[in-house]
């Protein structure tokens, strides 16, 4: 109990020093790795934005259009309707409800991801880091990975389906720099 | 039957080679041909496959038989014109070039492409260059090139055996044959 309270007031002192962190898009990546006939091949996301608040907790808008694979070919399916359809769904959004600190600098973000139109419950483990800055402006970096199946968004159907040529399991990770200009107070609450 | 070439005939392990590397090939460009017009599909990404897989096994083919050849001897040409022995010396020596550019520019296209390459499914084909679209698109250019070519000696290969063999009625394909 007195570690759990410890961890939260830590999580407070880390998380609520400033109000609002935005990810520095140009310091910022967003990259996924996929099976292509049983071996990975990487992709990324250009254009994305974290934003936390206290109030709002954490909000990750990503861009669909944004997104490369390093082969031409592939970057032009990937936008079809069978993949991720870029047309009707452009944006994919990470809204967390709850954010829960799991150890020290390591926090679990729990929500919900909609993608494709398909909304689903999605829980996110992320490293959270403050880099001492004696200005205003607090910058800190965050980081953390996870894994998606593809078919809860309907991604890649129905023809691709099975997963026997590009996998369903879609591994996600992001390395992400913040920065708060709104510095309120360093001091724990 | 006899391993070593000799004079007048080819061992079993040429034999086997020209034989297995025919059978592939003429397997490979119809399925190239067909794979590359396919639309995107699960099909067409099994298909490629099975086109690297078989490809690198040609290479593979064709080294080992370079290799064989250059430590033994081969028999010795049939054929009494000069300018005969040279086209068919300068024919097999290309169909050796070609066997080795193909699968090398296939490679190169691959791995330009950025897409990873598992032969037969178990067995990782490592890159060979980065990713980079314009060294793709040359690379995919000599392929294409290399198999228009192919396809023309090959068609005065089998052409120049099979006459070989109904018309001038010379031992030619038998001592190729088992
Ligand atoms: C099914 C059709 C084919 C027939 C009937 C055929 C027939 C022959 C024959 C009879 C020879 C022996 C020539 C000699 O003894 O001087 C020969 C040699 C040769 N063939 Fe074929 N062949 C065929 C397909 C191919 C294919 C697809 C390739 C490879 C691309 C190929 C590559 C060669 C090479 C490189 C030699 C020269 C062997 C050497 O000197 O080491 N052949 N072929
Ligand atoms: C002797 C061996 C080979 C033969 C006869 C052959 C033949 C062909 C043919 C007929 C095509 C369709 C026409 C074209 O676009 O060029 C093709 C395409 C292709 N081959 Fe091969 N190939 C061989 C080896 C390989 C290998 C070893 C690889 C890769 C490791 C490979 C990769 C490719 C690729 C990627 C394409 C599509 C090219 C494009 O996008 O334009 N090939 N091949």
């Amino acid at each position: 109990m007195m570690k759990y309270l410890v961890l939260i007031a830590y999580f407070f002192c880390q998380l609520t020093s400033a109000d609002q962190w935005q990810s520095d898009h140009s310091l910022s990546e967003l990259a996924y790795s996929v099976n292509f006939e049983q071996l990975p091949i990487k992709g990324q996301f250009k254009d994305f934005a974290v934003n936390y608040s206290h109030q709002q907790q954490l909000r990750v808008v990503v861009d669909i259009t944004s997104a490369d694979m390093g082969n031409s070919d592939i970057n032009e399916a990937i936008r079809e309707f069978d993949w991720f359809n870029i047309k009707q769904h452009s944006q994919a959004i990470f809204l967390s409800e709850t954010i829960e600190a799991v150890s020290e600098g390591a926090f679990i973000a729990r929500g919900t991801l909609q993608l494709k139109g398909i909304t689903k419950p999605v829980s996110v483990p992320f490293n959270w880091q403050l880099s001492d800055s004696p200005e205003l402006t607090q910058h800190a970096s965050m980081s953390g990975a996870l894994t998606l199946n593809r078919s809860d968004f309907s991604i890649g159907s129905p023809e691709w389906a099975s997963g026997d040529q590009i996998g369903l399991d879609v591994s996600v990770s992001f390395k992400v720099k913040m920065s708060s200009t709104a510095s309120i107070s360093n001091a724990p609450e | 039957m006899a391993m070593r070439n000799t004079e007048t005939r080819w061992g079993w392990p040429s034999k086997l080679l020209h034989w297995l590397t025919a059978i592939l090939i003429l397997i490979q460009i119809p399925l190239g041909y067909y794979a590359e017009e396919l639309k995107l599909s699960p099909l067409k990404l099994d298909l490629f496959v099975w086109h690297k897989s078989i490809g690198i096994l040609i290479l593979l083919l064709a080294i080992e038989r370079l290799l064989w050849r250059m430590i033994g001897t081969i028999p010795k040409a049939l054929d009494t014109s000069v300018l005969q022995r040279r086209l068919a010396q300068l024919a097999h020596a290309t169909l050796y070039g070609l066997m080795i550019a193909l699968p090398i520019s296939g490679w190169i296209t691959t791995s330009a492409a950025n897409i990873p390459t598992k032969l037969f499914w178990l067995i990782e084909l490592p890159a060979i260059t980065g990713p980079d679209e314009a060294l793709k698109s040359m690379a995919a250019e000599v392929h294409e090139i290399c198999v228009t070519l192919l396809i023309i000696i090959l068609v005065v290969h089998i052409g120049a055996a099979l006459r070989h063999h109904f018309i001038l009625r010379d031992s030619i394909l038998k001592r190729m044959w088992f």
